[in-house]
Parts: C-alpha cells; sequence; structure tokens
C-alpha cells in the first residue's frame, strides 16, 4: 500500500542547531499516527517540511506516493499548535477562504463550512465575527476549517487543547469516523491517554531524532518487560515458561489472589495462555502487562529507552 | 508555478477584507469630500472675508508736503461727499467738522492734514487707517512714508487697494495740466501685457492669465503627486498590515499548507492592489474634476490641463504600487506585530518621498539632470514621470517614459523574487529575529 506521507532520511538544520538527523517514517492511508515527542524535539518542522512550508536539507519526502508537490497538498489540511483566526473577519468567511485556499468552488466552498460549522455545533456563530467567540468556541471552529475539505492526510498538533471534555470527545468521534472513512491522521499530542485511544502507530520525536517507531501496540509491547497478570481458581500449576511468580494483590471473598508472572527468557503470553490451559488451570484473568505510552514516552525522552521499530511488514499493514 | 485560482482566491478575500473596513470606506470616500469641503469652505470663507475688507470704506490720513494734492477742486466737505459708505466711514471716525476736508477715490476716503501731529493723533485713537506723508522732497526721492497703528492687522489689504490709488492719484496730480491727456491716460495704465506662449513644434499660445495657469500647471502635478504618493503608501501600508496580521492572528502556517509564498505574495499584492487602485481612482477623480472645473472656468483662458499626465498616472500608480508592495511585503513580514513591520518599512517610504522633496527642483526644471536621473530610478520613476509630464509634457520623451516603465517592471520581478524568499521565512519567523546573514542562508540567497 503506497504510503500518504513518507520521510526517509531527513535531514533539518537552523544554523548550528540540528532540529531534524535522518528522520524515516511513513503515515499509512486509514490510520491514526501518533507524532509525540518533547516541546522542541522537531515535531512541527517535520510537519512543516511534509507540507511544504520549510525544506529539508537532506532527505526525501514524498506524498500520495510522489515526491512532495503542491497540488497534492490540497488533499492535505494543517491545524497547527499555534492557531488562531482572522479577528475581525466573519466566522462563515473565514473558513470559506480556508476551503477556497484548499481548491473547493466557492458555492461548495461556502456550503462545505456551513456543514462543518453545525457538526462542530457552532452552526449558530457563523455570521459572527471571530474576536466575539470563546476560546473553546474558536478551537471548533479550526478544527471544522482543518477537516470541511475532507482531507485524506489531515495533520491534528494539539487538537484537544482549550477543549473541554465534551469538546475532546467530539474531536475524538471526528477522528475515529476519518479512519473509519479510509482517511489517514496525524496525531500529534502531549496527552498520551489520547494517544493510546486513538493511535493505530506512533513515532516519538527526541531530540531530532526518531527514538520510537511502530503499531501502538508493538512499541508498548516490546518496551514493557514480560510479565502477565492473571487470577487462577486454586494452585498456579508449576510451567516452564514462567521465571517469578508475585503476588500483586492477596484474595478475599469476592476476588481470585491477581498473581504477575515474570516470564521465563524467550516466552510469550501467548504460549503461557496455551500451557495454562493445557495444564488444566482454571483461568479467571489474564492480562499482558503493558507500558504505557507515557512510561514509554518517559524513558525515551530521558534516555533510558531505545530505538523501538516495528518490522517493515508490520509498518506498511 | 504560481496557479492562478489560488492566487484569485487570496486576491477575493484580502480585497472584501480592506474594502468592507470602515476606515478604508472613510479614507476613500470620506477623505476626498471632507478636504474639498474643508478647503473649499476655507477658500469661500478667506474670500468673503478679503472681498469685505477689500470694499470697506476707510478714512485715510494724507499729509501733502510737496504740494501736489492742494488744489480745492478735489477736496469736498463732509456735506460734499459721495457714496453712503463713505458718508458712514467719516461719521464711524468721527471727523464730521465743518472745516475737515476729504477726497473718494474707489472705496478710499482721504482726509487732509497740515501737518502728522494732528493725524498721527487720530491715528493713535484708531479713527484712520493709516496716515500718509508726501515729503517735500518728493519729485527728488518718491518718497511717502505711511504710518499704521500697532494695533492694526499684521497682514493688510492696503497695499493692494489703498496705496495704488495713491499711486494714481499722484501720478495724474503731476501730469494733469502739464502733458497731454492721452499721456496722463497711458502713464496711468503703462501697459496691458499679453503673454503668448511658444512650443517647440512652433505653435503660439495665448496666455492671458498667468496666475491661473501657474496654479492648473504646478498644482495638478502636485496634487496629483501627492495624491499618487498617497495612495502608493496607503496600498503598501495595507499589505505591511494584512501580513503583520496574518502573523499575529496565527493563520499563516494555514495559510502556507494551503499555498505558495509566491502564490500569497501575489494574492496579496493584487487583491490590495485593487483596493489601492480604487483608492487612487477616487482619488484622482477629484483631481480630475478639479481640473475639469478649472477648464470650464477657464475655457477663453486656454489653460492646459495635463490630460496625458493624468491618463498614464493609474499605470504608473500599478508599476510603484507592485514594486513597492512587494518590498514592502518582504520586509514587513519580518516584523511580528503591525508597528514592528510599519517601523521595517519605513525606509522603502522614504525613499518614496524623495521626489516630493526635490518637487521644487522639479517644478522649476522638471527636465534638467535631476528630474532625468530621478527618472530612471524605480523608487522616484512613478511620481517623477507625472511630475514631468504634467508641467511640461513636450520635455520628457518617448524613451524616457518608456525606460522608466521598463525599469519599474525589471526591477519589481527581481524584488518579487527575492521578496518571496525572504517572504517565506519571515512568515515563520517568532521571537528573536535572526541575523542578516542566517535570514540570507534561510532564503537561499546565500551558501
Amino acid at each position: 500500500m503506497t504510503a500518504v506521507l513518507a520521510y526517509h532520511g531527513v535531514r533539518k538544520s537552523y544554523g548550528r542547531t540540528v532540529a531534524l538527523r535522518d528522520v524515516s517514517l511513513e503515515v499509512q492511508p486509514g490510520e491514526v499516527f501518533g507524532l509525540l515527542g518533547p516541546n522542541g524535539a522537531g515535531k512541527t518542522t517535520l510537519i512543516r517540511i511534509g507540507l511544504d512550508i520549510l525544506r529539508p536539507d537532506a532527505g526525501e519526502v514524498r506524498l500520495f506516493g510522489a515526491p512532495l508537490h503542491r497540488d497534492g497538498l490540497d488533499r492535505v489540511s494543517y491545524l497547527p499548535e499555534e492557531r488562531g483566526l482572522y479577528k475581525k473577519v466573519k466566522v462563515l468567511d473565514a473558513l470559506t477562504y480556508f476551503a477556497r485556499l484548499k481548491g473547493l468552488g466557492r458555492k461548495d466552498a461556502r456550503r462545505a463550512s456551513e456543514r462543518w460549522l453545525d457538526k462542530v455545533g457552532m452552526g449558530h456563530v457563523a455570521k459572527r465575527n471571530v474576536e466575539t467567540l470563546s476560546k473553546g468556541m474558536s478551537q471548533k471552529v479550526q478544527i471544522a476549517g482543518a477537516l470541511l475539505s475532507e482531507p485524506e492526510l489531515c495533520v491534528l498538533d494539539e487538537p484537544f487543547s482549550g477543549l473541554d471534555p465534551v469538546g475532546v470527545d467530539m474531536v475524538k468521534q471526528l477522528i475515529r469516523e476519518r479512519r473509519a472513512s479510509g482517511r489517514a491522521t496525524i496525531l500529534s499530542t502531549h496527552m498520551m491517554n489520547q494517544v493510546e485511544q486513538l493511535c493505530d502507530r506512533v513515532a516519538v520525536i527526541h531530540a531530532g531524532e526518531r527514538v520510537v517507531y511502530g503499531t501502538l501496540r508493538e512499541v508498548r509491547r516490546s518496551s514493557s518487560a514480560p510479565v502477565v497478570r492473571v487470577r487462577v481458581e486454586g494452585d498456579l500449576p508449576e510451567l516452564p515458561q514462567v521465571a517469578r511468580v508475585v503476588e500483586e494483590e492477596p484474595g478475599n471473598d469476592r476476588e481470585l489472589p491477581l498473581l504477575a508472572l515474570h516470564l521465563a527468557a524467550g516466552g510469550t503470553p501467548a504460549e503461557l495462555l496455551d500451557a495454562l490451559v493445557g495444564a488444566r488451570a482454571r483461568v479467571h484473568h489474564f492480562e499482558e502487562v503493558l507500558a504505557t505510552m507515557e512510561e514509554i514516552f518517559l524513558r525515551a525522552v530521558r534516555g533510558t529507552g531505545h530505538e523501538v521499530s516495528a518490522p517493515a511488514e508490520e509498518a506498511a499493514e | 508555478m504560481i496557479r492562478p485560482s489560488k492566487v484569485a482566491a487570496i486576491a477575493r478575500f484580502e480585497f472584501a477584507n480592506i474594502a468592507k473596513r470602515w476606515s478604508y470606506l472613510l479614507v476613500t470616500f470620506g477623505l476626498p469630500i471632507f478636504f474639498s469641503g474643508l478647503s473649499g469652505g476655507m477658500l469661500t470663507l478667506q474670500g468673503k472675508f478679503l472681498v469685505e475688507r477689500a470694499e470697506q470704506t476707510t478714512v485715510y490720513g494724507l499729509v501733502d508736503r510737496a504740494g501736489l494734492v492742494d488744489s480745492e477742486a478735489i477736496w469736498t466737505d463732509y456735506a460734499g461727499l459721495d457714496g453712503s459708505r463713505a458718508r458712514a466711514a467719516v461719521l464711524a471716525a468721527e471727523l464730521t467738522a465743518d472745516e475737515r476736508r476729504f477726497m473718494t477715490l474707489d472705496a478710499v476716503v482721504f482726509t487732509r492734514f497740515a501737518d502728522e501731529a494732528d493725524a498721527l493723533a487720530l491715528l493713535r485713537e484708531d479713527r484712520l487707517g493709516a496716515v500718509y506723508v508726501v515729503g517735500d522732497d518728493y519729485l527728488a526721492t518718491g518718497a511717502v512714508t505711511v504710518y499704521e497703528s500697532e494695533t492694526g492687522p499684521v497682514i493688510s489689504v492696503r497695499s493692494a487697494t489703498v496705496e495704488p490709488v495713491l499711486e494714481r492719484l499722484l501720478i495724474d496730480r503731476m501730469l494733469r495740466g502739464n502733458v497731454d491727456e492721452a499721456i496722463v491716460a497711458r502713464a496711468l495704465e503703462p501697459m496691458i501685457l499679453e503673454r503668448v506662449t511658444t512650443s517647440a513644434r512652433g505653435d503660439h499660445r495665448s496666455t492671458q492669465n498667468r496666475a491661473l495657469e501657474l496654479i492648473v500647471r504646478t498644482g495638478i502635478p502636485f496634487l496629483l503627486g501627492v495624491l499618487l504618493l498617497t495612495a502608493l503608501l496607503s496600498a503598501s501600508g495595507y499589505l505591511v498590515q494584512t501580513i503583520a496580521l496574518d502573523k499575529e492572528s496565527k493563520v499563516v502556517e494555514v495559510l502556507l499548507s494551503s499555498a505558495d509564498p509566491d502564490e500569497l505574495l501575489t494574492g496579496k499584492l493584487l487583491g490590495l492592489g485593487a483596493a489601492g487602485l480604487l483608492q487612487f481612482f477616487v482619488w484622482a477623480g477629484m483631481v480630475v474634476g478639479g481640473a475639469l472645473a478649472a477648464t470650464a472656468l477657464a475655457s477663453s483662458l486656454d489653460v492646459p490641463v495635463p490630460w496625458s499626465a493624468i491618463a498614464i498616472s493609474p499605470l504608473f500608480f500599478v508599476l510603484g504600487y507592485l514594486f513597492f508592495g512587494s518590498l514592502m511585503l518582504c520586509t514587513g513580514s519580518l516584523g511580528s506585530s503591525v508597528p514592528e513591520s510599519q517601523k521595517l518599512t519605513l525606509g522603502w517610504a522614504l525613499l518614496a518621498v524623495l521626489p516630493l522633496m526635490m518637487m521644487i527642483i522639479l517644478l522649476e526644471e522638471p527636465h534638467g539632470s535631476i528630474g532625468k536621473l530621478l527618472t530612471w530610478i524605480p523608487f522616484s520613476a512613478p511620481l517623477t514621470v507625472i511630475v514631468r509630464m504634467s508641467i511640461a509634457p513636450e520635455g520628457i520623451s518617448v524613451a524616457e517614459i518608456f525606460g522608466a516603465i521598463g525599469m519599474l517592471i525589471v526591477s519589481t520581478w527581481v524584488a518579487i523574487r527575492l521578496g518571496a524568499r525572504l517572504f517565506r521565512v519571515g512568515l515563520l519567523l517568532t521571537g528573536s529575529r535572526p541575523s542578516f546573514r542566517e535570514l540570507m542562508r534561510q532564503a537561499r540567497l546565500i551558501d
């Protein structure tokens, strides 16, 4: 499958400051791709290069399978972190203008603006000047502006900031709708719980380098200690796949004890489950203990992590 | 490759955005009305005042030591005064005593004194407008002393009303009876001047009204030049404002992810240029209207209106605007706020004003070496060509006009190419401004 956006060995410096060092990654159609990293890591530079706002010093960027070209950018939209709207302009006029810049005809642009304003619950402010909107309202209008051209790739940088829980839920729903319709979304955020809920694949950029890359599941699994939590009725059978057992919660009248099983070298959770079933153990709970994205992020940024990459065939799923 | 659809969308938005603002509407349509009303009102008021002052009858003291006006036949008493105004003026000055003698000439009433003392006493009481003393050696020296009250007006119309009357009176008294009547009449009006201007083509044109011609020939170029410059700077100012607002409003990245910097720069230039051109047409319409009125007023006097300069001025506005606009856009984009961007572009505005600083030289010698030099400099070309064509169109060659147009087109092309590169860098600048070298490197103007 052709990647929607692909970076190959991209480098970029500002004077003596290196912003990106040989960064390569791909965004696939229909996926939600988490682009993560601490402030100043180079995420915005990477995004800007992908949108032809900045030119790389070296490396290649391909958009929809072809070298980066301006016409291809009509199929891409961007909600930057540092964002705003023209204050003295009516909401509908501002959105119509953005839609026109994405290549929509005048009537289509106006219709799409009206439809998306309704969709984000802002139809009632269409005729109001932008300066009269609250921060949350302005955020919703800008999200509508980024999505109204139904782009095949949308880059959302911190889309949840300034939104109340209802707003956050609405944006999450819009991102899921995009995935369901086969459209790709790059999500850059510091809210790791949202990453776990929404992203299919992630990359963590730190000091201009890609330090984590792969599917969410693979990244979490390969960053985790080989531990499985189980609740088993009766005694736990002796199994060669288990190196050590730690009781995390004692059992009581209502619940069986929670045991942390540290796998033996080379053992996998699937093999352990097979072994438990084979030993006729009555398993009430089986949970692979995965590192959270927050733990992975902190480890990667503090230098205790390691490059985690999914196999090539998995990355291209 | 610039995409016309993007440029059109940007231009349309920028034009609508600026044209809907009340400040633009006020400046475009309100300013000419305001200035016409103000200047018209001021001129009418001053004209009315001067006419009233000129028609106001005042009594002046006359001490004639030379004995030129001592003939009793030309003097009369209060009862013999002609005209109610003269009588009212004498009455107001409380000079109705039987022995006082008066002479009325036009709107001037002279009263005779034997010596200065009595006259000056009345002057100090503000009962006389002034006291004229014709010296006893007048024939040898022509000396006439005028005494004025220090409480009187600083600028007086007396030199244009009273003194010519006194001058004619003295000439009349010296010559009448001594020479032929025809000589007296000619001495009183020695010259009826007719000016004829001859052109390089051998055409002759009567210029009877030198003052009106001077106003039309210098006033219109000056006004047209000032309007061209004001419209140029106004439209360029909108450009600086809009790009600074893009940065302040943080919409720059959204725009750049949809349109190339070249498209953005071109769209803004065209959209705001159209707004500036509309403004210029409205303002220039005022000048043309004034010129038409002057022509109608002076139809019998054959006063030349610089139609060729007026006709070509929109072209020079467009070229000048594109040149200054692209320079202002790229330098303005380096600022992080409207005031900062305006400061950065101040230098270009000062260069645009250069010909205005040279206006005296241009009006005096439009086709001299300075005029010719300024024609070839893109910063000063628009204003210089318009002024030169207005004053003496025959003095500027077609090669110079086309040369200036060509120079502006080339300079504009270079400015847009270089400007677009700086514009791309400038738009994304936030926080501290990079060094000039770093800026050039990022714009890929140097390695």
